[in-house]
């Protein structure tokens, strides 16, 4: 990301660009059960781009990501269905609950360097996942059914349908796609990216790095948590498994297989394991090993991940195309 | 009363967390790498725990192959990868490590299904022994005294014998060990290989008492981890305490506030990296 | 100025800073020497908070810094240099630059703009580039410079946020003779008030830019005093200056 300073600021991003030409194609051409499987991308690619924050921009690896995800799910769901408020209001609250959980568990966590903050953030997600699994409020393991979507009746829309629920999912992922790419293009996330390579120096230069740390931790657990507040419409079911570390494991997996550090290579990688997902789920009862292989193969062997060999491409091509 | 089983049942808890993080902990204290995978290497203790007390209808035979089998898988796992790993960041070592993790459950799955399995107790500890006027199962006792019999075994090890010796220079210093002429990549492998069978003898002593199944790895890594962390990374004192703690905790937390049970370890973590953010006695300096 | 008290620091049953005090005011350039092992750089890092000291103070400008972080030092005007090079490796040596000054204008607390569209940043990046002699490689990734222009950078590093008290942990280390005076110049341009250590092996460098010089051994003071008199002193001769 840092590569562009003082020269030309690369304002195309032609991955971006694509990503959205698929989504639209995927949303005109394809039935209610392909808009599902939309809505379901665009609220996983949301996911992974906030958990692309923390690991491609600042370096920071989490482990119990799902923690913040399932947060908003169960406070979209406690303001829906407890206290009854639309999900205009519900969501941006839940939104506000788990900045708030991130930044407490994020005080924590931050401070600990390397392979320790790795950890505590395994067991800040585990954490959550046994409080909610323990919670008799939200029925503890059998989870809650019946959370409502936001309400589009002001445009005559109804968002229980699918291309309704799939565009409004598309659009949100949009503008978090933008605000993201505006935090790592401002000085901060310049500041963060600093921060992944040397953090001593950083800090000897001035640099308060934990506040650093803490702010993109927090900014990341909101907007995992409006993911979780969107999964939770989407679904209409909550259950402690979202929390599960599993979750964690698949959007570390969705960041690292698309390419870190390019907000857009995590939305593509959110898209690439749900469709061979839902591919593999028909042909195998063990698409968890095949995620694991795959896992291990793209952090040894492909660091940019799927868009990091996309942008290769177009220079292999051409260097093709001038030999010939 | 109730108080004193317990406390026993927290030690016969803290032995297990002993045996699993002795080696989590000075495997990272010697290389600076953590293997998440160790849970799983506790699993497969377990299972093939299970596997050869059905072949040779003995939980002793059990007992003694199944570590074995685990350590040797261990050193296969890192001459295949883990060794190539090395030369990467800390990040992308961890990493692999947890896609292992993914990788072994579904291997768990594949080839025992999802359902729990256990070993019978051998019959020496079948049976409940008095103590205090109450009856307690003799295996958990047998489950103390083999974590204090492994902690000693290991302490004289550590401060009596030559590789003790290298293996307490490597955790110190690294770079200082190797100008020594330590081969310390060769007593890495050792300990690394240690620390597998330890966690599969873990695996296998616990068959008879937790249910075997596809996922069991992961609350006992969590708990091994913090026991790491709090402890402090690197020592055998650091583990010792850290079980001892973490398996006190979670055994009374369950009791005290059942409702809570899980939060006490995390609040029990948080207050202890407060005050010592590189655990109780750390033997590796943390850079 | 600048003022450490009675500074110690143990590693294990190592002592390696035994009791070190020594103030600086400003506009001063003091130097230290001493052998390798002496404890000089861990005495820096006692100073600028990368070590936690075991006993003593350190105060600027009358106030104590207590256990304050470095990141906080920096901030309250203490800038140190690494003898080892601590650079950003795989961004250029503008970009380089560009993040000190960043820190230096407390940016990173901005996240709503872009960080290129702060061109007075990158315009003072290449001036500094300029000024360190780096101006040819100002868009050369700093991992791909030779060792002298690494050294200059991380020395650049430092003064981006133009420090009032400056700590130099042997700036020439591994240098030619014309990029050793290209160092020295630049420091003999540093700004007036400012209060320099600089830590040097070089003694033509220390003698000659130094105002005092402080010999430390086996982590205390040797001996203090003008240049003149630490080459003149025998004891100095003996243990250091012999060996050289
Ligand atoms: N973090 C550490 N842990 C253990 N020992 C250390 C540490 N840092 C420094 N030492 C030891 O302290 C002693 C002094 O080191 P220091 O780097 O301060 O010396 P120096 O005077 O800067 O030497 P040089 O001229 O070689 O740079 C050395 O013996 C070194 O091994
Ligand atoms: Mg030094």
């Amino acid at each position: 990301m840092l590569k562009t300073v003082t020269r030309a600021p690369d304002v195309r991003d032609p991955l971006a660009a694509a990503l959205v030409a698929a989504a639209a194609m995927a949303w005109l051409f394809t039935g209610d059960f392909g808009k599902e499987v939309l809505s379901e991308v665009a609220v996983f690619a949301i996911f992974a781009m906030s958990l692309d924050l923390l690991v491609g921009c600042a370096g920071l690896v989490s482990l119990g990501h799902a923690a913040f995800f399932a947060l908003g799910a169960y406070a979209v769901a406690a303001f829906g269905v407890f206290v009854n408020l639309p999900m205009w209001m519900a969501m941006p609250l839940a939104v506000a609950v788990t900045a708030v959980a991130a930044a407490a568990a994020g005080f924590f966590a931050v401070r600990l360097g390397g392979v320790f903050f790795i950890m505590m953030t395994l067991a800040i997600g585990q954490m959550v996942y046994a409080f909610f699994l323990n919670s008799r409020a939200f029925n503890a393991d059998d989870g809650m059914a019946g959370i409502g979507r936001v309400d589009f009746s002001f445009l005559a829309l109804d968002s229980g349908e699918p291309a309704v629920f799939s565009a409004f999912a598309v659009c949100a992922a949009v503008a978090v796609f933008l605000l993201l790419r505006m935090v790592a293009r401002s000085p901060f996330g310049h500041t963060l990216a600093a921060l992944r390579r040397n953090e001593p120096r950083l800090r000897s230069l001035g640099c308060p790095v934990l506040r650093c740390k803490l702010a993109a931790f927090t900014l990341a657990g909101a907007l995992a948590g409006f993911a979780g507040a969107l999964a939770a419409q989407h679904n209409g079911f909550i259950s402690p498994d979202l929390a599960f570390w599993t979750v964690s494991g698949e959007v570390l997996v969705m960041v690292i297989v698309g390419g870190m550090g390019s907000l857009s290579g995590a939305a593509l990688g959110a898209a690439l394991v749900i469709l061979l997902r839902h591919h593999l789920a028909g042909l195998t009862e063990f698409w968890v090993f095949y995620l694991g292989v795959l896992f291990v193969l793209m952090v040894l062997f492909a660091e940019g991940g799927v868009a990091g060999m996309l942008s290769r491409l177009p220079r292999k091509l051409h260097r093709r195309g001038g030999n010939v | 009363m109730v108080f004193l089983i317990q406390l026993l049942n927290g030690l016969q808890l803290a032995a297990l967390l002993f045996l699993l993080s002795v080696g989590l902990s000075v495997v990272f204290g010697l290389m600076r790498f953590i293997n998440l995978a160790h849970g799983t290497l506790f699993m497969f203790g377990a299972y093939l725990g299970v596997a050869c007390a059905a072949a040779f209808d003995s939980f002793w035979a059990a007992f003694f192959l199944a570590p074995l089998l685990v350590a040797a898988g261990g050193a296969a796992l890192y001459g295949i990868l883990l060794r190539h790993i090395r030369r990467k960041s800390p990040m992308q070592q961890v990493l692999v490590t947890f896609g292992l993790i993914f990788i072994g459950f579904d291997v768990a799955r594949m080839v025992w299904g999802r359902f729990p399995y256990s070993i019978a107790e051998p019959a020496v500890f079948a049976g409940g022994v008095q103590i205090f006027g109450q009856v307690y199962p003799a295996y958990r006792l047998f489950l103390i005294a083999l974590g204090i019999a492994v902690m000693a075994a290991l302490y004289l090890g550590l401060e009596k014998t030559r590789i003790g010796a290298m293996v307490r220079a490597g955790v110190d210093n690294r770079r200082m060990a190797a100008a020594l002429g330590i081969n310390v990549e060769r007593v890495f492998f050792f300990v690394f290989c240690l620390g597998c069978g330890l966690a599969g003898l873990a695996g296998v002593a616990a068959a008879p008492v937790f249910p075997v199944f596809p996922g069991m790895d992961m609350p006992i890594l969590i708990l091994a981890l913090i026991v790491v962390v709090v402890g402090g990374p690197g020592s055998l004192k650091g583990a010792m305490f850290g079980s001892l703690l973490v398996g006190l905790a979670d055994t009374f937390g369950q009791v005290v506030f059942p409702e809570f049970a899980a939060a006490t370890i995390y609040a029990l973590m948080a207050a202890v990296l407060m005050v010592r953010p590189t655990g109780l006695f750390p033997a590796a300096t943390v850079h | 100025m600048f003022e450490a008290r009675g500074l110690k620091k143990s590693y294990g049953a190592l002592a390696v800073v035994r009791g070190v005090s020594l103030s600086v005011a400003a506009g001063e350039r003091h130097g230290i020497i001493g052998p390798n092992g002496a404890g000089k750089t861990t005495f820096f890092n006692l100073l600028s908070g990368e070590a936690a000291a075991d006993a003593g103070e350190v105060c600027m400008d009358g106030i104590n810094l207590g256990k304050s972080p470095p990141d906080a030092r920096a901030r309250a005007g203490l800038g140190r240099s690494f003898q080892h090079n601590s650079l950003f490796a795989g961004l250029t040596v503008a970009e380089n630059l560009a993040i000190a000054i960043a820190q230096r204008k407390k940016l990173y607390k901005i996240f709503w703009r872009g960080f290129l569209s702060r061109t007075e940043v990158f315009a003072e990046a290449l001036d500094r580039a300029h000024r360190l002699g780096l101006g040819a490689q100002a868009h050369t990734r700093a991992a791909h410079l030779s060792h002298g222009a690494m050294r200059q950078l991380e020395i650049g590093l430092t003064l981006a946020l133009r420090p009032k008290v400056l700590l130099l942990d042997e700036p020439t280390s591994g240098m030619s003779p014309e990029e050793t005076a290209a160092i020295k110049n630049l420091i003999r341009r540093l700004p007036e008030e400012l209060a320099l250590l600089v830590i040097e092996h070089d003694m033509d460098v220390i003698f000659d830019l130094a105002s005092h010089i402080t010999v430390l051994d086996y982590g205390e003071v040797l001996m203090r005093g003008a240049p003149a008199e630490v080459r003149a002193s025998p004891a100095v001769r003996a243990r250091y200056l012999g060996m050289g």
